[in-house]
């Protein structure tokens, strides 16, 4: 059974940036919506170091919807927008959206959901990024939709498609010669607020 | 986050391009622009997913990373962008400035036709004018200059823009490009924006030329055991480069990052090293000493591949056989001389095994030196503990990194340019640059100094580009020397003055040292030209501003500058946009508005037909009709290609050169030379942050500034969608120093010098040492809440290499 997830190499991200930026015009997101947030270690400024000079240490967390095994937003959801594919992504059927924002209060990942309040608004008259990317409407709540357009035909989620890095991975988890499957294999991991038990399906590896 | 207070005084609108283009094009324009993309919904056609039409482009704004992009087109809009397949998988590239560039296309302060000014200089007043009206005035004026005063009073200023052929951004600009050909044809000056040159001086006179490139192609960096990351920030402004640095940190590398700055660059090294900014020298000779004292240098490399054992004469030039009567002056025979085992003296090409230390010698009735043992002594200046005081870096740990890079072998330093942006930086880097010398670390595998930045040009017929007839060519004259030849009306020792400018793939009015000495030279010109693809600050300065199009608007090829060795075609996947027209074809309608016309005839394919007429291009299988198939081929021969490979160097001697003979500044004002300084590794402070400057007693705070991610200089600075990550200016200090300011990150500051001031946001981080304040660069005038970063810096150039130092800049700071 196929079982996607992510995996983030933490020694080989440098806080490029690019994947948050990949996300955010292959999904021609509307203003004030980043679906992927590569946060600092040190704090809420880019490139924020930890510690005091010069005893200092730095690291990225690229950090997007988890497509948890078991997400907290799945339940909470009034009209059953949030759903859940057989091969793991958790995703949100905007029509049936009313924006009450319960997915983003039981979500324990802060930052990786945005309520879209208004109109969407756009910085170019024209639309980027992917044809087929889901259609953005006021009121709704958006987040990482693991490209699930690109990856039914065949292509590669946005923020997979190069990382200058060489830190993301992805693919089936339940495949042993799957790209994920390689680069998790021997590594040491993490996973984000494990003890929430939401069972998120991305890896740091550290 | 909506739009900001910044974005509206910026002044983007949300005026619609496709609106405007309609109002305003005469012809033709709106092909690209087809008709159904009025609403933006309607445009989303789930049938189309994945069908865009792919051309290849090339991202270029002189970041070195000349990726090639796959340039998705659907309806005649660019709809993104993604990384193209190269022939080395490992140069396959992409950023989030090249992810950007449908921001750039369909920016909303695109020039959209050619322009004169109506107000004053600066204020961004302008009538619309027609592209007859433009070149005509243009012509009308440089002819009248040039028939008072000559071409030379007229000069073209090309910067790092648009580094394609045609194009003829810098990179190109000494070989390739049609502005080379422009400014030949009719013996034009040139401004020169004389940045970044600190390294590429020193390296060239101590090195010379590969003929390829200075340093290792990428692929190699995993084949070092040792790798110093010094004077450089990859991570940010070379971020095609890391993931070269990772897997060879992951293939068992040690990598040591020094930096005055913890920044990002840190995560890639195993360890960092702060260092005092500006004394990088002070470390590297102290690390010289200590390769010294424990006998870690590689006594064959210097004997075999240095001029060590060369003697210098009392009048300083270097001893030959003809001073000994053993061969003719300046003939093939007459080599350099070396003192033998025995005491003899003899050809140094004969003696294999030369003495090296040499003092007050009698070499056949002429006294001499070694220049090994003259080198001893400017080494000794710098003992460890000295070196330690100066840079602040422990002495055992200096010691650590001399027995690393001296032993630790192959070991490598990969250098860019920050140690550059100091008025010592030259000599900082000539001292770096002893250290290869002494330890062997170049000319093979694993072994280098400096970051891979130069291509080729033995594959193109640089002789064909300039082949027109010329009336002689004008001076080449460093920028921040303008003030003092518009007050003295000389260059050079003979009368020079400048009329008019020729603005180009440059903006200069942000990224030249103090903005307000700039602002007053350009007053005195009487007709500035600007070609540019947006509104720049340069271009409110502008008489007469000329709308350019896009990259991917035209044809081009890429082939010089980048961190790889491909040739890459840059095909025209859109119409120009509005009026605008490629910068090659201003320049062919201004030669032929001049009656040059004719030697200016070119298409893109005849332009590169010409260019790549070469037995060494054909050799490698490098054509216009190739390009065009292949889009991207190898231009250097295959196998990784090494630097000085084998020890071999571009000087006169063959050997890399500790001793300069005949040191030549990058400037004429001979007055400020100081050639006992320049004919050793040097090393002296930097002019205005070190601590016992008059300057930083008044103003204690070094202002650095650092490249942003999400633009390159002024590039990307009108991509809109990167205010969500970087909405404004800001300086960022420590907490040690915001506390004594009495500010937190949020607040504002003035920051202040005898020469400008800035008022800033702040930013407290730990990453700064106390005393260092940094502004990521490529901000322009509107975006800050009052004054300008640019007007702070200084303009004052090392008297020996024209230099900008944009580093060397201490400020005073208040809340504001």
């Amino acid at each position: 059974m196929t079982r996607y997830g992510m995996a983030i190499d933490t020694t080989r991200c440098f806080g490029c940036q690019t994947c948050s930026v990949a996300c955010k015009i292959a999904n021609n997101l509307p203003k004030g919506v980043i679906y992927n947030h590569v946060y600092s270690s040190g704090g809420d400024l880019f490139d924020m170091a930890e510690g005091e000079f010069p005893n200092l240490t730095l690291s990225y967390q690229p950090t997007a919807c988890q497509h948890c095994d078991n997400p907290s937003c799945l339940d909470v959801c009034p009209t059953g927008a949030t759903k859940k594919r057989e091969d793991g992504i958790v995703y949100i059927d905007y029509d049936l959206c009313i924006g009450c924002r319960s997915c983003i209060m039981a979500c324990p990942y802060e930052g990786v959901r945005t309520l879209v309040e208004g109109d969407p608004e756009y910085y170019l008259d024209v639309t980027v990024g992917e044809a087929d990317a889901p259609r953005h409407q006021a009121g709704v709540v958006e987040k990482c939709t693991f490209c699930h357009n690109l990856i039914d035909r065949g292509e590669e989620p946005a923020c997979m498609q190069l990382c200058p890095g060489r830190a993301r991975f992805w693919g089936d988890l339940d495949d042993p010669d799957s790209e994920i499957s390689k680069a998790i294999e021997g590594r040491e991991y993490r996973k984000l607020r494990e003890s929430t038990g939401t069972e998120p399906n991305v890896f740091y590896l550290v | 986050m909506t739009e900001s207070k910044t974005m509206e005084s910026r002044g983007f609108t949300r005026r619609s391009f496709i609106k405007g283009a309609a109002a305003l094009t005469a012809g033709g324009m709106l092909a690209g622009c087809s008709a159904q993309m009025t609403e933006l919904e309607d445009v989303s056609e789930s049938s189309q997913a994945g069908t865009e039409s792919i051309y290849q482009g090339v991202c270029r704004g002189f970041c070195t990373g000349g990726c090639a992009l796959n340039l998705h087109v659907r309806d005649g809009v660019l709809v993104r962008t993604s990384a193209a397949d190269m022939p080395d998988p490992a140069y396959q590239r992409i950023c989030v400035k090249g992810l950007s560039e449908m921001y750039q296309v369909y920016a909303a302060d695109r020039l959209q036709y050619p322009m004169r000014r109506t107000g004053e200089r600066g204020s961004g007043e302008f009538e619309r004018i027609s592209w007859d009206e433009a070149i005509s005035e243009i012509a009308e004026k440089w002819q009248k200059i040039i028939d008072e005063s000559g071409p030379q009073s007229i000069a073209t200023f090309t910067d790092t823009g648009n580094n394609a052929f045609l194009g003829s951004g810098i990179m190109a600009m000494t070989a390739g490009s049609m502005v080379s050909r422009f400014k030949r044809a009719f013996g034009f000056s040139a401004i020169d924006s004389a940045n970044d040159r600190a390294a590429t001086f020193a390296i060239s006179r101590m090195y010379g030329p590969d003929g390829i490139c200075q340093s290792n192609e990428p692929v190699d960096y995993k084949n070092c055991k040792t790798l110093f990351i010094w004077s450089a920030l990859p991570a940010i402004a070379q971020v095609q480069t890391v993931h070269f640095f990772n897997e060879a940190r992951e293939n068992g590398t040690k990598i040591i990052y020094i930096d005055p700055i913890y920044n990002p660059s840190a995560l890639i090294a195993n360890e960092w090293v702060p260092i005092k900014p500006g004394t990088d020298g002070a470390l590297a000779m102290g690390m010289a000493n200590a390769i010294l004292e424990n006998g870690w240098h590689n006594v064959e490399f210097i004997k075999a591949h240095t001029n060590a054992p060369f003697l210098v004469k009392e009048d300083s030039s270097i001893l030959r056989l003809s001073d000994l009567g053993q061969a003719e002056a300046g003939s093939d025979a007459d080599d350099y001389v070396v003192m033998a085992q025995d005491g003899s003296f003899g050809a140094a090409g004969d003696i294999d095994d030369p003495v090296l230390e040499v003092v007050a010698a009698d070499a056949g009735g002429v006294a001499v030196t070694s220049a090994y043992s003259m080198l001893l002594e400017r080494i000794a200046e710098y003992p460890v503990s000295r070196a330690s005081e100066l840079t602040g870096i422990p002495e055992d740990k200096i010691v650590e990194l001399a027995r690393a890079y001296a032993c630790d072998t192959p070991a490598a330093i990969y250098s860019v340019f920050g140690t550059d942006h100091y008025y010592n930086g030259h000599w900082s880097f000539s001292c770096m640059m002893t250290l290869p010398m002494l330890t062997g670390n170049i000319g093979r595998s694993g072994s280098f100094i400096e970051c891979y930045r130069e291509n080729p040009t033995d594959y193109l017929n640089l002789k064909a580009v300039t082949d027109v007839e010329t009336p002689g060519a004008g001076p080449t004259v460093a920028a921040p020397r303008m003030p003092q030849v518009v007050e003295s009306g000389m260059y050079n020792g003979k009368p020079f003055s400048l009329r008019s400018m020729y603005v180009h793939s440059g903006n200069p009015l942000v990224n030249l040292t103090d903005r307000n000495a700039v602002v007053k030279w350009l007053d005195s010109l009487e007709l500035l030209v600007v070609a540019d693809m947006k509104m720049t600050d340069t271009c409110k300065y502008a008489d007469i501003l000329l709308p350019v199009c896009h990259w991917f608007e035209y044809e081009d090829v890429y082939g010089r500058g980048a961190h790889h060795p491909i040739c890459l075609i840059n095909e025209q996947a859109l119409e120009p946009l509005y009026e605008s027209k490629p910068d090659y074809e201003i320049f062919q309608l201004i030669a032929t508005a001049l009656g040059r016309g004719d030697d200016f005839n070119f298409t893109p394919q005849t332009w590169f037909e010409m260019l790549f007429d070469n037995d060494i291009a054909r050799e490698r299988g490098i054509s216009y009709e190739s390009l065009k198939e292949k889009k991207a081929i190898r231009m250097i021969p295959e196998g990784t290609h090494i630097a000085y490979e084998g020890g071999r160097f571009g000087t006169s001697s063959g050997r890399a050169e500790f001793y300069i003979e005949k040191p030549k500044g990058s400037n004429p004002y001979t007055e400020e030379w100081d050639l006992a300084k320049e004919r050793l590794p040097y090393w002296e402070p930097p002019r205005e942050v070190w601590e016992g400057s008059e300057l930083r007693k008044k103003y204690p705070y070094q202002l650095m500034s650092e490249k942003p991610r999400f633009r390159t200089h002024t590039r990307c600075a009108n991509v809109e969608m990167f205010r969500e990550y970087d909405p404004e200016p800001y300086v960022r200090m420590c907490p040690a120093d915001a506390e004594n300011v009495g500010v937190k990150t949020g607040d504002v500051v003035r920051l202040f010098n005898d020469r400008g001031y800035v008022v800033i946001k702040v930013q407290v981080v730990p990453n700064l040492p106390s005393g260092v304040f940094v502004i990521p660069k490529g901000w322009s005038a509107d975006d800050y809440i009052e004054g300008n970063y640019s007007d702070l810096t200084a303009i004052e150039m090392n008297g020996f290499c024209a230099n900008q130092a944009f580093f060397d800049t201490v400020v005073g700071v208040e809340k504001a």
